[in-house]
């Protein structure tokens, strides 16, 4: 008897029968789940207490025009990737700002997993080390937390420094595309990314120039099929490509390369502050891989001398580039925390570990880390002063000294009962970067105004803006409840709102489901048609506009934070006298730990007008 | 004689020898997998295989998916219903079963759910979250290679997780997804038992059959349908001349309703389920039984007994049973000889049986306390939602579910038709050929019946209604998932087989597959998004959507994409050595109608799930209601300290404030009509707009006087008018106003103006508005009318206005910040000078 079809009687076997043995899992590879948790963790929490900067707002928008067949804005054709992957979260999970955040944060999460890729080049060690970095970098963090093309960027780079990996192991055509495809990433990610590129093609041609000319072809193909494809938004929008080029060009002309040495101080700011761990951990590799080249002769390793260029190059180019922000700070902590893997590394790998099964080691350097503790409280004390009151300054200052004194006797006996005591007390200072590194990135999107000081939340927008636009909201659902039409056919959102183009984002974005919003200069405070029932502008246009629109009772509110000075303009008096100022060293470690400035910046203010009716319901009826 | 036969015919489900001799199917392995040399089972949990894994990350999606968020949407009137009655069967005051709020199961489970959690929102949906992450674990259970095989069954759970119809009903407290799961359930058992009869099958199937009936009474469309498909399988294998008597059984009832509708004979007696007393459940009982269609039926129905008995005595061997005679030659793995094995096993049929009998019992009688409900569990039930098919509640067409279900299940409707031609192709290409078929066969003919006649039942039925869907879905998800399992099996062993330039180009092929239908969609999506200009549409002026000037005359180019990859896949699969790179470009298509389903299913469940954009959402509870729950239980700690705050409400907003005020103790449900106010009257007053006009005059000043109003909709509608229902002519509809939204013409129709209608929706798709007008209501639900609303007013005492607006908006008029005192506040708390080490950060 023929058959129709087989007997299915006996299975064949099938990938789904390869067993995978949990006893058997790597270390390495339990290390690096954990450190991925710990990324995902850190870039989670606190992801929408923040609201959308304005540029992350017009990505938002620009990813919806492009999902729903709206128009780009020159912004989303300057940096096509963002305004695409926008489009892509949009278009699975719906419009809100987490959604929007999604993209930065699986950006850095897969950074984080081809940065394990290096391992060929720098060795597991250095390479977990360097992960652990990359994961608690606040630097890092800021970029995995906000859509403004840098952690996208981040991303194509290393997947470019992958790719040539795997090319150099393995020359032939497909990886030269693959080649040609993540280094094409680069620019439509980020205006930045075209002096990126540059760096990368001349390291390459530098490092594998036959090897890539003998592969041109298809390395070229596969960049242009990728640029042509992304500014185009898979060719539904041709202009696209032409769009993208003079866009990103020119925003990286007018926004990095015109202002050179614009807010110079900052990148050192970093460095000192939410980066110390990682320049502490970094200088110490290159002290350490300098001093063995002096003592050997020896050059420095290769690894280690193209990161350290690598990490020079990007920190000249943040010092000299305009337009500061989390794009170019994220291109130079990725460096920077590679290269302090080595330090991190060297510094663990010297600790001898059999050390902390003896009791005795492990109770003298628990008692050297009271001790410590004992004395900066000390100091502080003495630093901080009676402040009116002398009696129980003394008493405490009497009562630290003589705890102080009996944990020094204490370390000292243990001292001698240890076998190596000096081995684990490399831990302290590591544990204490790393403890840093944690708080810093865990409080960078958990507090918000209570940090005034913060570099990397300067510019963000003020929580209450967020606040206010569910006010506002709230408002016209219950005064335009049945107000609706085909562009609003649930209704409620009937209000005509006026926002000034300075502040078109981000209440373009929040606004976006209310059909009568417009978008119009106010300056020449001119009568607008349709009559405006709430007005956005600049905060010093609302005399002008008491005046045009008398029925709209405006206030102001803060829409975002500024930059202290004392970053933008440091006191450099202070900061060459703090070796010997105790007291300059107090502020710093208060910095450290609280962010605290002497003069908090004001938010910049922005203008919210509401039709009279509307101001009685929400200030109440006396309306100062 | 009967060897002969059993050899000849094409035997769904068995194998056969080359001979020709049945044999028994060898040993089906329920995991053809083994741990490695040596290892315990112990050793064996700590090797778990990728399938394992793959079932373990579903899991965890379903769970994340069903129970995350649970409680945010508003409480449909339905849920609301549930939930109270739950509510108070919790409280202590018991609960009576009554045909109009389907089967007790529901009730119990939430009773339990309160009584364990408490009552909120988020707990009254536990319950089916429950059972709806069940559901997608169930395709485990058929992962035998007859049945849907392993990758079909994965590829059935991945189905089911993102399926959006069945993801909204998971988290909705209807009965539907308890019917469902136990109907899944039902077939899982009886293809189990019928693949390798087991006692623990049968007990099951018994029990599960005695939970379905406590749930809805689809229940019983679903086991007449596997009722009939057994007896259809059985027949075919013991006498298929019995379809011929069978046949002209039904042929002869035709012509007996068709001659007594000509000769004027009055139709049946309507079933009195509006007030079911005992006297007029006899009379039309008595008045039933007496109808000339009853009487002839009943003939027939005996005549063609008695000629089925007839046929199978004389087939039958005599020196065996009755059972055994017809069923007991069955080879094993045919459903005739399931039948002969469970008719056998008295002890697992008496435990089934016992079991669900006991459950239904249990829960009809409200665990013993109401013994009426079992009379109202049966008879009742079955005859009062027979008799509501002729009120035809929601007056919906029969082609609801026909536009329905491929507006969010597009992987199981469109492999529908195509898991239907292969089944029909294959049995009858087997059947004239004397082949025989496998058992994967069997399951995918299960499922096509089982979905077509879902299906025709539930288009036929008079109530249509969105949530009946699900019952639709799953035989259509599980048909695609087996399809989709095939080719990945396939796949599987072409990729095994290739070296690493045909991977490539495949990959490349897959991508490129993707990549042209995203450019398609974008494509669309730009085309389609012109401005919006004024329109007169059926006399009233309205705002529409055209599409973009600049492609008005170029939009056949927009689908250049999917033609450049009809071109591609036709040029794959004229060259025979690329064909089988055809499955990698059906994969990656798969997975972008995968991903559309991700983007209609979680806008539906999690963003907008109360507000009716889609199709689905019917007649919704809006956010509204929920936003002043709050807002009034916010007043009432203000100003009773507790839930004391005195709330009024109508007739018109009861469903769903008795659940959603029900912890307020001074709550007063006051009917249709305020006929006076107290003095001092009620902070808040609900009045829904129904029944505003039936206050007295005087009490309407008092109210105009004392109150501020502010009208919210209570419920609020997909616009139905205005898009499905202008497919077609639905003359089965009483309401006449509602046959036709198409044309002019008036009623009657007949059966070729519905084809005419038909005809000429599809037609109309060749125009490019009408083409962007579809794309964009299905791909982003952009509505071409407003939604309609059943509104009601909040009456707060004017006293109360400004507590009520500081707690709507936020900001009382004494806590207005402006910019400079805030600043100047802050600098205040956080300056810090030399020597003082400033605030510290919590």
């Amino acid at each position: 008897m023929a058959q129709a079809s087989p007997a299915r009687g006996q299975a064949e076997p099938t990938v789904l029968d390869r067993r995978i043995d949990l006893t058997r899992i790597d270390r390495e590879a339990i290390l690096w789940g954990g450190l991925f948790g710990l990324a995902l963790l850190v870039r989670l929490v606190g992801l929408t207490n923040y609201p959308l900067s304005p540029a992350e707002a017009q990505f938002a928008s620009d990813g919806l025009a492009l999902l729903q067949g709206g128009a780009l804005s020159s912004g989303g054709q300057a940096q096509p990737l963002p305004a695409l992957a926008a489009a892509l979260a949009l278009f699975l999970f719906g419009a809100g700002d987490g959604v929007i955040r999604l993209v930065p944060l699986l950006a850095g999460l897969l950074t984080l997993l081809l940065v394990a890729r290096l391992r060929p080049w720098f060795g597991p060690g250095t390479v977990l080390a360097a992960g652990l970095l990359v994961a608690l970098s606040p630097a890092l963090t800021a970029l995995s937390t906000r859509l403004d093309g840098g952690s996208l960027l981040l991303l194509a780079v290393v997947a470019t420094l992958a790719a040539a990996t795997r090319f150099d192991r393995k020359p032939g055509h497909g990886s030269a595309v693959v080649l040609g495809v993540s280094a094409a990433l680069v620019p439509l990610a980020h205006p930045l990314g075209w002096a990126v590129l540059v760096a990368l093609a001349l390291w390459g041609l530098w490092e594998r120039g036959p090897a890539l000319l003998r592969h041109a072809l298809p390395l070229l193909g596969g960049m242009l099929g990728t640029a042509l494809l992304t500014s185009t938004a898979l060719l539904s929008r041709p202009g696209g490509v032409f769009g993208f080029l003079e866009g990103s060009l020119s925003l990286l002309a007018r926004e990095h390369l015109a202002a050179p040495l614009e807010a110079w101080p900052l990148p050192l700011v970093l460095l000192a502050t939410d980066e110390l761990p990682a320049t502490l951990l970094a200088l110490a590799a290159l002290a350490g891989a300098l001093g063995l080249r002096i003592r050997s002769g020896e050059p420095l390793p290769q690894p280690l001398a193209s990161l350290a260029a690598w990490t020079g190059l990007a920190l000249l180019a943040a010092l000299l580039l305009g337009g500061k922000g989390p794009a170019l700070y994220g291109l130079l902590a990725l460096p920077l925390a590679l290269l302090g893997g080595v330090g991190l590394h060297t510094a663990l790998a010297a600790i001898d570990w059999r050390v902390a099964r003896s009791p005795w080691d492990v109770a003298v350097t628990g008692s050297a880390i009271a001790l410590l503790l004992a004395l900066l409280s000390l100091l502080g004390r003495l630093l901080g002063g009676p402040g009116g009151q002398v009696t129980a300054w003394l008493a405490g200052l009497l009562a630290l000294l003589i705890i102080a004194l009996g944990l020094a006797t204490l370390t000292a006996w243990l001292w001698r009962q240890a076998a190596r005591p000096q081995s684990l007390f490399l831990t302290i200072p590591l544990a204490l970067l790393l403890a840093l590194g944690l708080r810093s990135s865990l409080l960078l999107n958990m507090t918000n105004t209570v940090r005034p000081g913060e570099l990397l939340s300067a510019g963000a927008t003020s929580p209450g803006v967020r606040l206010l636009v569910e006010r506002v909201t709230r408002l016209s659902r219950d005064v335009t409840t049945f107000q609706a039409d085909v562009r609003d056919p649930t209704g409620g959102h009937g209000l005509v709102i006026a926002i000034d183009p300075a502040l078109e984002q981000p209440f373009r974005w929040y606004f976006r489901d209310f059909p009568n919003v417009q978008v119009v200069p106010l300056a020449g405070a001119v009568p607008l048609e349709p009559v405006p029932d709430v007005i956005i502008a600049p905060a010093g246009l609302e005399p002008a506009l008491t005046a045009t629109f008398p029925h709209i009772v405006f206030r102001t509110y803060p829409l975002r934070s500024g930059m202290p000075e004392a970053l933008a303009n440091p006191d450099w008096q202070a900061v060459l006298s703090a070796p010997v100022d105790p007291w300059t060293v107090k502020r710093y470690l208060a910095y450290l730990i609280d962010r605290q400035v002497a003069e908090p910046p004001p938010p910049e203010p922005f203008a919210l007008g509401l039709r009279a009716d509307l101001a009685e319901r929400l200030y109440g009826p006396v309306i100062p | 004689m009967s060897t002969r036969r059993w050899a000849r015919r094409a035997v769904p489900g068995e194998d056969a020898a080359p001979n020709g001799r049945v044999t028994t199917p060898p040993a089906v392995a329920a995991t053809p997998t083994s741990p490695l040399p040596g290892q315990g089972l112990g050793a064996r949990a700590f090797q778990p295989s990728l399938e394992i894994l793959l079932y373990a990350a579903l899991s965890l999606a379903a769970l994340l998916s069903r129970f995350w968020d649970l409680g945010s949407r508003a409480l449909h009137h339905d849920e609301s219903l549930h939930a109270y009655y739950s509510w108070i069967y919790a409280e202590g005051e018991g609960y009576i079963h009554h045909p109009l709020m389907h089967g007790p199961a529901l009730f119990h489970l939430d009773a339990l759910a309160y009584l364990l959690f408490g009552a909120t929102d988020y707990v009254t949906r536990v319950p089916a979250a429950a059972f709806g992450v069940a559901l997608v674990l169930l395709p485990a259970l058929l992962r035998g290679e007859r049945l849907l095989g392993r990758w079909g069954a994965l590829l059935a759970s991945f189905l089911l997780l993102v399926s959006p119809s069945i993801l909204y009903f998971s988290r909705f407290i209807r009965h539907d997804i308890f019917a469902l799961a136990g109907t899944f359930l039902l077939f899982i058992a009886f293809l189990r038992y019928v693949e390798r009869p087991a006692s623990r099958w049968l007990v099951t199937g018994g029990v599960t059959v005695g939970f379905m009936l406590t749930t809805h009474e689809v229940t019983f469309v679903s086991l007449f349908i596997l009722a009939t498909f057994v007896a259809a399988a059985i027949a075919y294998r013991v006498a298929p001349a019995l379809f011929l008597i069978l046949g002209a059984g039904l042929v002869g009832l035709g012509f007996l309703a068709a001659g007594l509708t000509q000769l004027g004979v009055a139709p049946l007696p309507e079933i009195p389920w509006q007030n079911p007393t005992r006297g007029a459940v006899l009379s039309y009982l008595l008045a039933l039984v007496q109808h000339p269609l009853v009487v002839g039926a009943l003939g027939i129905a005996l005549l063609t007994l008695i000629g089925s008995l007839w046929l199978l005595d004389h087939i039958r061997d005599p020196e065996r049973g009755w059972i055994d005679g017809l069923l007991g030659l069955a080879p094993p793995g045919t459903t005739a000889r399931a039948l002969a094995d469970a008719l056998a096993d008295r002890t697992g049929l008496a435990l089934g049986a016992g079991l669900g009998l006991a459950l239904f019992s249990l829960l009809y009688t409200s665990l013993f306390t109401n013994l009426g409900g079992l009379a109202s569990g049966t008879i009742g039930a079955l005859g009062y939602w027979l008799g509501q098919h002729g009120v035809q509640r929601g007056e919906q067409p029969w082609f609801y579910y026909l536009l329905l279900v491929p507006q969010y299940e597009y992987l199981a409707a469109l492999l529908f038709p195509v898991g239907i031609g292969i089944v029909a192709g294959q049995g009858l290409r087997a059947l004239a050929r004397g082949q025989e078929l496998d058992g994967r066969w069997y399951t995918r003919a299960l499922l096509a019946y089982w979905g077509a006649v879902m299906l025709a039942v539930l288009s036929w039925a008079g109530e249509k209604m969105p949530w009946l869907i699900v019952h639709i879905t799953l035989p259509l998800t599980l048909l695609a998932a087996s399809l989709l399992g095939s080719g990945a099996e396939r796949l599987e062993r072409a990729w095994a087989s290739w070296d690493e330039r045909q991977r490539r180009l495949s990959v490349c092929l897959g991508l490129a597959s993707l990549g042209l239908a995203a450019a398609w969609f974008l494509l669309m999506a730009w085309a389609s998004a012109g401005p919006f200009v004024q329109a007169t549409t059926s006399g009233f002026p309205q705002l529409v959507r055209t599409i973009r000037p600049e492609i008005a005359g170029h939009w056949r180019w927009l689908w250049l994409p999917l033609l450049v990859l009809a071109v591609i896949a036709a040029t794959v699969a004229a060259e025979r050595r690329y064909r089988p790179h055809l499955l990698t470009m059906s994969a990656a298509l798969s997975l972008g109608l995968a991903l559309l389903q991700i983007h209609a299913g979680w806008r539906l469940t999690y963003r907008e799930g109360d507000v009716p954009r889609d199709m689905l959402i019917y007649v919704q509870t809006s956010p509204q209601v929920v936003q002043l729950t709050r807002d009034l239980e916010a007043l009432s700690h203000e100003l009773t300290g507790g839930m004391g705050l005195e709330v009024w409400y109508d007739s018109g907003t009861q469903w769903p404030m008795n659940w959603y005020l029900r912890e307020f103790t001074n709550r007063r449900y006051f009917g249709t009509t305020l006929r006076e106010l107290p003095d001092p009257p009620p902070p808040v007053i609900l009045y829904s707009l129904e029944y505003l006009g039936n206050m007295p005059p005087d009490v309407a000043r008092e109210l105009e006087a004392r109150y501020t109003f502010v009208e919210y909709p209570m419920r609020w509608w997909f616009p139905e008018d205005e898009t499905y229902r202008r497919f077609a002519i639905a003359p089965e509809l009483k309401n006449e106003a509602r046959q036709n939204y198409q044309t002019d013409q008036p009623p009657p129709y007949s059966a070729a103006d519905v084809l005419r209608s038909v005809w000429s929706s599809i037609a109309s798709l060749q125009h490019p508005a009408q083409q962007a007008k579809l794309f964009r209501l299905v791909a982003f639900r952009e509505l071409p009318a407003t939604i309609g609303s059943y509104r009601f007013r909040v009456y707060i005492r004017n006293d109360l206005v400004p507590y009520v607006n500081d707690l709507r908006y936020g900001v009382g008029s004494a806590g207005a910040h402006d910019v400079a005192s805030a600043a100047a506040q802050h600098n205040e708390e956080h300056r810090s000078g030399p020597g003082i080490s400033g605030t510290r950060a919590s």
